[in-house]
């Protein structure tokens, strides 16, 4: 996904200062170089919280004190979004978000908040395409919950604590939440898994369900079968109206046995038996309308969701060439060119058809500011669409909906057919024998329903349907995409690798995403994970290499939903001569990489990233913030220095912030 | 005409369409005065003729705003994301009913057209409270509607309803 930063913006809580704009280079190797404690590594907290993190990990006192809000600009491809988020105060975080998006977004003087940080979070997911269904839908628990655009910042950010870690590969994956959410939507974010997939796999949930519901069913008639049960309370309810039993208002709270048993024996009975009562007639009256009145609302209900399954297919069908990426093509609105097709000539009005009010110049300056007005408001031909949920849901009420119908339409039909048998003759004992030979045949049917009935055939169909859709869903096919997919990131991580300052720079790579981390093998056939490497800038040139690797792999999809930037803050940690030792008065001061040797380390960092860059031609952002300064990355194509924070009030926060 | 037609006659005629169209323009003027950008228009009647969508717009805060409206379709408890999606196309079915209504609200002075801008406003703004309960209903959400796009460019509308102007 095309989603690089812009600018980075922080409004001073002096309300007569101007907001403070940090500008960077899209497709370029942006570097924020400066001594300690300049704020540099607060770049990456502060974009991690405009995009919606759960907590504020902006340094505390000279920060937070100085900061109203914090903002960034993002460019995807068609426009710019600016997303800010006021600064927590003595809160962990807060929720006060502020948006605004166009082709061109300026910053505005205060932002205030128009969003919640939840929504933002939505917001973003449906940018990145992402689906909206869970990597395993029959599960509740949290950690296989959909792919959201909070776990992809994994792969945009390597802070201090990571960049150089032996444990850990990408950032937050720390914690076991986040890790395990991680481990898990890979085979998604590897392309291995598509929304395709996902739905299919969905599909497949239901049915399961709906085929245990169907067998239990047909075992145990009794408690499931609704529409048996309707049916058969049809048949008694008239049984009612012809006096053959006697009324009893608790037909419902029977058991399908019970019920059954009073249908056998009514069966047994000869037409003389029967005893019309005023009052069993009324009752059946009653029923019948009640039954009538569920009727149309069912139907009512069967056919809303019917057309709005209708134009879903519709939808669905133009998602269907774009699946990867989950969008629709639509064609734009056009109502200047509509209008202007409406009316025969360029003269006549086209609201009202008739000049003579409106000269000609008016016409064509309405003409002109519509077009205008068509222009600002952007234009894509794609917008993003994930409803696969949706369409399964209604998928499975139409089913239910049409089931409960039939069973409805059934009982009124059983009802009326006595009702209408010819009106004069309706309660003769003849037609009282003809229900009653019915009733048999139909006593008989229910008492066979097991053997073979409509059921075993919705069984059969349904076992089919499955069948199918395992085949589709085949779960090896993707493991075996996974791995293709990591032999590619593996490719990418060797070519790398050999650039930077390692002691293996020719031993295979093997990414193992259940662990999150990467395996060495060696010479001797040993394979050995990351964290049984010695030295830091083994690490730290397997972490670069790595990281570098997936971007350029995400760059390569058709459809990647992770952002195409990166921040390192100070790649070169692992050079530079340790703090601790200096005396007191010298830990402010910058330190210098000060052993030819490790200058040339750290040149080969920006050379790496340098290459990487243009071998993806361009197509990401890398953010480096860094002690080191231009002696060492000066000449190196890609490279674009956004500032220098050394000396006199160059800071990220400038000094008349805070007195 | 059939039965079906007949009954969507009632409610999706031009006299209604424009009384919703108006609701709409003064909703988005009561927010500083603003005039509505005339492409806009075209998509209130699809939105106020849905019943599930309005629901939606009934039961959101007027402080809240089109973006939360949104969101709440993507929500697993009302499940309708497809709705908003199916805005653009409605829309572009309604056209022509749009147009009329349009046409219909100027005729009753209830909006007039900048004609040189291509912004309509509202010749009336006081609020019709006697109405029948639906359809005060109905012109309250248009309204609220309206407020909601006066916060926003026409581009972020485009955005949010997923239309393309």
């Amino acid at each position: 996904m095309n989603f690089q930063i812009k600018k980075l913006i922080l409004w001073p809580k002096k309300s007569d200062l101007k907001p403070k704009e940090i500008e960077f280079e899209l497709g370029k190797i942006n570097i924020i170089t400066g001594a300690s404690r300049t704020g540099k590594s607060a770049i990456v907290p502060i974009i991690d919280y405009c995009l919606a993190s759960g907590s504020c990990h902006i340094p505390v006192k000279t920060i937070r004190n100085a900061c109203s809000w914090f903002g960034i600009i993002i460019q995807t491809n068609d426009k710019q979004i600016l997303l800010a988020r006021r600064e927590p105060g003595l809160n962990k975080s807060t929720d006060e978000m502020f948006v605004l998006e166009g082709e061109q977004v300026t910053v505005p003087p205060t932002p205030h908040k128009n969003t919640t940080r939840d929504s933002v979070k939505k917001y973003l997911d449906e940018q990145a395409s992402l689906s909206f269904l869970e990597i395993e839908s029959d599960t509740t628990n949290n950690y296989f919950g959909r792919p959201s655009f909070r776990d992809l910042m994994a792969f945009c950010f390597q802070p201090q604590n990571i960049v150089a870690n032996a444990d850990t590969l990408f950032y937050k994956a720390d914690t076991t939440d986040h890790r395990t959410k991680l481990i898990n939507i890979f085979p998604y974010i590897l392309g291995a898994v598509t929304p395709d997939l996902l739905a299919k796999r969905q599909e497949i949930n239901v049915l399961l369900r709906e085929l245990r519901r169907k067998e239990k069913d047909l075992s145990k008639l009794k408690d499931v079968a609704e529409k048996w049960k309707i049916e058969i309370s049809g048949w008694l309810s008239a049984a009612e109206e012809l006096g053959l039993v006697e009324v009893r208002n608790n037909l419902g709270v029977l058991s399908f046995d019970e019920q059954l048993e009073i249908l056998s024996s009514i069966s047994e009975k000869k037409a003389s038996d029967s005893s019309i009562l005023n009052r069993n007639i009324q009752a059946s009256s009653r029923e019948i309308v009640a039954l009538r009145r569920e009727e149309s609302e069912i139907s009512l209900k069967l056919s809303s969701f019917k057309n709005r399954y209708t134009e879903m297919s519709q939808l669905m069908d133009s998602i269907e060439d774009y699946r990867e990426s989950l969008t629709i093509q639509i064609e734009r609105l056009n109502i200047s060119k509509w209008l202007r097709s409406l009316t025969e000539d360029e003269d006549s009005c086209p609201i009202f058809g008739f000049s003579e009010n409106h000269p000609k110049d008016q016409i064509s300056k309405f003409y002109n500011s519509l077009t205008q007005l068509e222009e600002e408001s952007g234009y894509t031909n794609k917008i993003p669409a994930a409803f696969e949920r949706e369409y399964e849901s209604v998928k499975t009420e139409i089913d239910k909906l049409s089931e409960q119908l039939t069973a409805v339409q059934k009982r009124i039909r059983i009802q009326s057919s006595i009702r209408n048998s010819s009106a004069d003759e309706k309660y003769t004992m003849e037609n009282i024998s003809r229900f009653l030979g019915q009733v048999q045949y139909a006593s008989e049917t229910f008492e066979t329903l097991g053997s073979d009935s409509q059921l075993s055939l919705a069984i059969a169909n349904l076992n089919e349907r499955l069948g199918v859709l395992r085949a589709q869903v085949n779960e090896n096919a993707i493991i075996q995409r996974v791995k293709a997919a990591l032999r590619t990131i593996e490719g990418y991580t060797i070519k790398l690798l050999p650039l930077l300052d390692s002691e293996r720079p020719n031993d295979p790579v093997k990414i193992d995403y259940e662990n999150l981390t990467v395996i060495v093998t060696g010479t001797d056939g040993r394979d050995d994970y990351l964290w049984e490497i010695g030295s830091g800038s083994n690490w730290l040139a397997y972490h670069i290499s790595v990281t570098l690797a997936f971007q350029l792999f995400f760059n390569k999809q058709n459809h990647s939903p992770v952002p195409n930037f990166i921040v390192y803050d100070q790649p070169s940690q692992v050079y530079f001569p340790q703090k601790l030792a200096a005396k007191e008065n010298e830990k402010d001061l910058d330190p210098k990489l000060n052993n030819d040797e490790d200058q040339i380390a750290v040149k080969k960092i920006f050379k790496t990233l340098s290459q990487a860059l243009s071998d993806s031609k361009n197509a990401f952002q890398v953010i480096v913030l860094e002690h080191a300064d231009k002696s060492i990355y000066g000449g190196i194509e890609g490279v674009h220095e956004v500032c220098e924070w050394r000396g006199e009030n160059e800071k990220l926060i400038p000094l008349e912030w805070i007195n | 005409m059939s039965q079906l037609n007949k009954e969507i006659q009632y409610v999706q005629n031009p006299a209604f369409g424009a009384y919703i169209i108006w609701n709409f323009v003064r909703g988005y003027y009561s927010n500083n005065s603003s005039f509505v950008p005339f492409p806009l228009l075209f998509v209130v009647l699809p939105i106020i003729f849905r019943e599930d969508l309005v629901e939606q717009i009934n039961g959101t805060q007027k402080a809240s705003g089109l973006r939360q409206f949104s969101n709440k379709f993507l929500s697993t408890k009302i499940l309708k994301n497809d709705v908003i999606s199916q805005v653009h196309v409605s829309s572009s079915n309604m056209k022509n009913l749009t147009l009329t209504s349009i046409r219909v609200s100027i005729y009753a002075s209830l909006i007039s057209l900048d004609y040189e801008n291509a912004l309509v406003f509202p010749i009336s703004t006081t609020e019709r409270k006697n109405e029948p309960k639906n359809i005060l209903k109905l012109g309250k959400a248009s309204e609220k509607l309206g407020y909601w796009c006066s916060q926003l460019t026409l581009h972020e509308v485009s955005q949010i309803m997923k239309v393309r102007f």
